[in-house]
């Protein structure tokens, strides 16, 4: 009998320990992750890597300042014709050599959302296996690897090698439920860099005689207009995190940009009034790893943007609802235009 | 003789290790320095993202083909001996991808060669045309007798692209409520996709649906 009590109190034992390491390891890889996220914002650093997605690779170059408050990036293809972005806490600009021409887009929020460091709840672990494990040298630097397994379609996660030191990214893959990799990013060296100058910061393209193409942000925004959108289906754990109106190239009147989050992963729906009628259409196109899925229908033009699988924008798009005399009803897509696998 | 080939041989087997997650993280670190500098181990590094993801698209998708044409692998087979320009060098292509294993559930349809791989695109081009990436009410290409054709297809599902500007601006918007690493994967992802172009429609998987992917394979 007191064998038998022994034994259990020793199993209950290990359970509970095993347990509570699982939670510490949990919350040891959530504080990995905010570290991540603070140091990819607050460093000042210099570095050039291969980008490989399912299709393509290509060579870039980072520099990113953090002073004041303040950050200021630049992002250049080392390939290809030489795109680059020059990006700071007002505005992007996106400069495209091949088009001759330059997009500038206005921030919404000037100071706080870009270098807002996100934090990662326990809430967080009901749609993300997350884990930490131990890894070999990365760069000749000590690394830690944290897995952010997504359990279920909708999706994506990511393996992380970070600096132990820093708990800068050295290698992130992002990867899909079954872990295969969507689109990886391997650095072949990073610099942190004490201060970085002007200079540094500059656009390498001669711009002149290029179209500038710029955008602000609707800050009077019809918050109620907006608001009135739904997406019907939401997979688990998304909610609209935020809504606003914004000026998008070749639209008249605003757009509607409601932003949906499960706390990682984040999906953009814009919703676009025009006078088109009749042409009922669905595309889906890919930007690196972002899916777009998009609609004609009559009288909207609705697009979803995001760093998930082509089901989610798919679904989110396909299942919105629009306002008409206080009642919601779906948007006239035809169904049948898109066969569910 | 043998010394000059050995290294590329050495090159390849370490590119088929990265892009399987399998290479140590030692020589990870040496091969992407490489990379940054060897433009030809790059665009190898290409050919085998293309080939390899065409693949495995359709090497898992081989019940739609199937049920296409049961008899498939022969006419693959013809379609090889018929088309006497393209082969050695996507065989070479093939022999050396990271991506043979991939191969192997479907090594009965005469898979190991560039002519089926392009024939799988554009019998999966269609089966998607079939599934309805199209508009509605536009036509589809015709199957013949219950025959696949193997025409490359164009023009499929080409209903409503967003235009590239628009598109940029669609995901520079998004990016600003992002998280810091997923804003950096979204802002490089346009600036990487200027060699294939935003408007290129791609199915589920991701993989362009037109034209333009096969002629990548073939070139």
């Amino acid at each position: 009998m007191i064998a038998r009590f022994a034994s259990c109190f020793l199993t209950m034992t290990c359970l509970i320990a095993s347990t509570v390491a699982t939670a510490a390891g949990t919350e040891d890889a959530r504080v990995w992750l905010e570290r991540m996220s603070q140091a990819l914002v607050e460093r000042n650093y210099d570095g050039r890597f291969i980008h490989t997605s399912q299709t393509q690779s290509e060579t870039m170059r980072i520099i990113h300042r953090y002073a004041h408050g303040q950050i200021t990036e630049r992002l250049v293809s080392l390939d290809g014709v030489g795109r680059e972005y020059i990006r700071t806490n007002a505005e992007v600009t996106y400069y495209m050599p091949d088009t001759r021409s330059v997009l500038v887009e206005s921030h919404a929020e000037k100071d706080g959302l870009l270098s807002l460091i996100p934090e990662y709840t326990p809430g967080l672990e009901a749609y993300y296996d997350i884990s930490t494990s131990p890894a070999n040298k990365l760069l000749e630097r000590k690394a830690q690897l944290v897995n952010v397994q997504p359990r279920d379609e909708y999706r994506y996660g990511y393996r992380l090698w970070l600096d132990a030191d820093t708990a800068m990214p050295l290698k992130s893959q992002l990867v899909d439920r079954q872990g295969h990799i969507v689109a990886q990013v391997a650095f072949a060296d990073l610099v942190l860099r004490e201060h970085i100058t002007d200079r540094d910061l500059q656009p390498a393209v001669d711009t002149k005689g290029f179209e500038w193409i710029r955008h602000e942000i609707h800050r009077q925004a019809l918050v109620n207009e907006v608001n009135d959108w739904r997406v019907g289906e939401l997979p688990p754990g998304f909610k609209l995190t935020n809504s606003r109106l914004q000026s998008v190239v070749g639209s008249k009147t605003p757009v509607k940009h409601l932003v949906y989050s499960d706390g990682l992963a984040t999906v953009s729906v814009f919703i676009d009034q025009n006078d088109m009628e009749g042409q009922v259409g669905v595309s889906l196109q890919k930007v690196g790893s972002t899916y777009a899925f998009h609609t004609d229908t009559a009288g909207y033009q609705v697009t979803a943007v995001g760093e998930v699988p082509a089901a989610t924008v798919r679904s989110m798009v396909l299942s919105l609802t629009h306002p008409s005399g206080g009642n919601h009803e779906s948007l006239p897509v035809h169904e049948s235009a898109v066969i569910r696998k | 003789m043998t010394d000059a080939i050995q290294p590329n041989e050495t090159l390849q087997s370490q590119l088929s290790a990265f892009l399987d997650d399998e290479l140590p993280n030692a020589e990870t670190d040496l091969l992407v320095r490489r990379l940054i500098k060897d433009r030809e181990l790059k665009q190898t590094m290409a050919r085998y993202l293309i080939v390899g993801e065409v693949l495995r698209n359709t090497a898992s998708d081989t019940s739609k083909v199937a049920a296409l044409s049961p008899d498939f692998s022969k006419r693959i087979a013809i379609s090889i001996r018929q088309e006497q320009a393209v082969g050695t060098k996507e065989q070479a292509v093939l022999k050396n991808s990271p991506w043979s294993k991939w191969l192997r559930p479907a090594a009965g349809m005469a898979l190991a060669s560039g002519v089926a791989a392009l024939a799988f695109v554009s019998l999966r081009s269609q089966s998607d045309v079939e599934s309805g990436w199209l508009a509605a009410g536009q036509s589809q290409p015709a199957i013949q007798g219950g025959q696949p054709s193997y025409r490359r297809v164009n023009a499929v599902t080409r209903s409503a692209p967003i235009p590239e500007a628009r598109l940029a601006n669609y995901v520079v918007a998004h990016s600003e409520f992002s998280s810091p690493l997923g804003r950096g994967n979204q802002l490089t992802g346009l600036l990487t996709s200027e060699q294939q172009g935003y408007l290129q429609i791609v199915n589920e998987e991701g993989v362009p649906v037109s034209v333009e992917l096969i002629k990548t394979v073939t070139e």
